[in-house]
């Protein structure tokens, strides 16, 4: 991996709001840097960031191998860099190209059947892939591992998204240590999402520092709702004035 | 080696109606190489070779015949610098290489070895700002050209310095033309049916050193054995040599 890469995760419990925090680290790092190459990966099965970013991918990663493992099927033998070029040319077709920024899905995780090769190949073109941008953005379902194993095998900032409540507290501490022991990321922590002022006191969270505690937001609730895209969020909203903070705090603005 | 004669002598009715740009092979007219795959974003190229849905077909053909008696480029259509926007792309390779039938006729395996490297060269050649994304599924090779790569005047006379340069690499390359068409009556349809003939072809030579059903009736490569003169025997020489 190149070391100007910088590749964000968002984990956590599902529910606390880390596709609305991915998708408004995306528009931050867009508005900061203007002209750099940034990738959204949605890692997450039910494809949420495609709504909070606006865009609307054909395809996904899954369909890619589904359609390469037909053809491995069909009788079509393939060589190692046949397969590896396979999946390159393929991933193009499906990545979206936005003015601002990429945008890649990955899909369901394989339905039936065991073709590690073929994930294998299309993660080794992900990371290349990840190499020739300037940020990354990984929006991740509730187990770090799949992201491990799916898409990428190290990210350099792990955030853990939780709301206050002790469940996605423990989730946290948990990706926290799984995170740990697959030696995944270079720094980590924590953004508590839809928090009353009032109960902060009584948050703890003990794997990782707590960046910042982003307030409800009902405006941006219902935008959700709505299917409204963040960019289209007021700049002084909590969700976007908390996730700057978060991104400030982990040096990546 | 002379299963794929026939089909490079189509080349020349498929690539279009006027006569080709030649060029000599210059080593040192080859463009940059940028050392591995790059990422060229729609935002910083000019234009796509076979973008937009349009053909984009590659396939080489390797022959002991003399169809190739020296390193050449050939250009049918326009060259890089007058392309605006995307456009039909074929490129093929004629190779000629020495004899490949290793230790007898019916041994096949060196042959496909040979076949499938020359191939893969493909697959090693980075023209730094022409970045190359090659299905071997769909044998489509579109290219993405960024806007820096055509200010600093890339040609395909020095993208196919490039290509012959590396296939040169290999000992059984005995000299190379490397033919770039993005003339708009070429008929790439045509062009693709031959690229998955060769592929069919050179498949067949693998099936060979499988070990395949010797029941003509029950395979399904029957078709390909039918129309290329030289591989049933080549077929049978093998079965006859297990045995």
């Amino acid at each position: 991996m190149d070391e100007r890469t910088k590749i964000l995760t968002v984990a956590g419990k599902g529910g606390v709001g880390k596709t609305s925090i991915a998708a408004a680290m995306i528009r931050i790092l867009t508005e900061e840097y203007p002209g750099s190459r940034i990738l959204a990966i949605d890692a997450d099965p039910a494809i949420g960031l495609t709504t909070a970013l606006g865009v609307e991918p054909e395809d996904t990663l899954d369909g890619i191998r589904k359609k390469i493992v037909e053809s491995v099927e069909d009788g079509r033998p393939k060589e190692a860099i046949e397969m590896l070029n396979e999946a390159r040319f393929r991933i193009f077709d499906t990545m979206l190209e936005e003015e601002s920024f990429s945008f890649l899905a990955i899909g369901r995780p394989e339905a039936a059947g065991c073709y590690c090769k073929v994930n294998a190949y299309l993660k080794e073109v992900i990371s290349l892939l990840a190499a020739d941008f300037d940020y990354v953005v990984i929006d991740g379902e509730a187990g770090i591992e799949q992201i491990n194993r799916r898409v990428m095998e190290k990210v350099t900032h792990l955030f853990l998204i939780t709301d206050p409540s002790r469940k996605g507290c423990k989730v946290a501490d948990t990706i926290k240590e799984v995170a740990d022991e697959l030696v995944m990321y270079d720094r980590c922590g924590v953004i508590v999402n839809r928090v009353r002022e009032e109960s902060i006191p009584l948050i703890r969270i003990d794997s990782a520092e707590i960046l910042t505690y982003i307030p409800e937001d009902r405006t941006h609730a219902e935008n959700d709702i709505m299917g409204v895209s963040v960019f289209d969020l007021p700049e002084d909203s909590p969700v976007m004035q908390g996730t700057r903070e978060a991104l400030r705090k982990m040096e990546l603005i | 080696m002379e299963l794929f004669d026939p089909l490079i002598g189509k080349v020349n009715n498929l690539v279009g109606s006027a006569a080709p740009v030649k060029y000599p092979y210059d080593p040192d007219r080859a463009w940059e190489d940028a050392g591995g795959n790059q990422l060229v974003m729609m935002r910083e190229s000019a234009y796509e070779l076979g973008g937009d849905n349009k053909p984009a077909v590659n396939y080489a053909c390797v022959s002991s015949g003399d169809y190739v008696d020296r390193d050449e480029i050939w250009v049918y259509g326009r060259d890089l610098n007058r392309i605006k926007s995307s456009t039909p792309f074929a490129r093929i390779v004629l190779v000629r290489v020495a004899d490949l039938e290793g230790e007898g006729e019916e041994d096949t395996e060196p042959v496909f070895r040979a076949i499938q490297d020359i191939d893969f060269v493909k697959y090693h050649v980075y023209p730094k700002g022409y970045m190359i994304r090659a299905s071997a599924d769909s044998h489509r090779e579109q290219v993405r050209v960024s806007k820096e790569a055509v200010h600093k005047g890339i040609s395909f006379e020095q993208v196919g310095n490039l290509y012959i340069k590396e296939y040169k690499k290999d000992p059984n390359v005995l000299s190379v033309r490397v033919i770039f068409v993005t003339a708009d009556d070429a008929d790439y349809a045509e062009m693709k049916k031959d690229a998955r003939m060769i592929r069919d072809i050179t498949r067949t030579l693998s099936k060979i050193i499988e070990g395949m059903a010797t029941d003509c009736r029950s395979c399904g490569l029957k078709e390909i054995c039918d129309e290329v003169e030289g591989l049933r025997e080549l077929h049978f020489g093998k079965q006859k040599k297990l045995k």
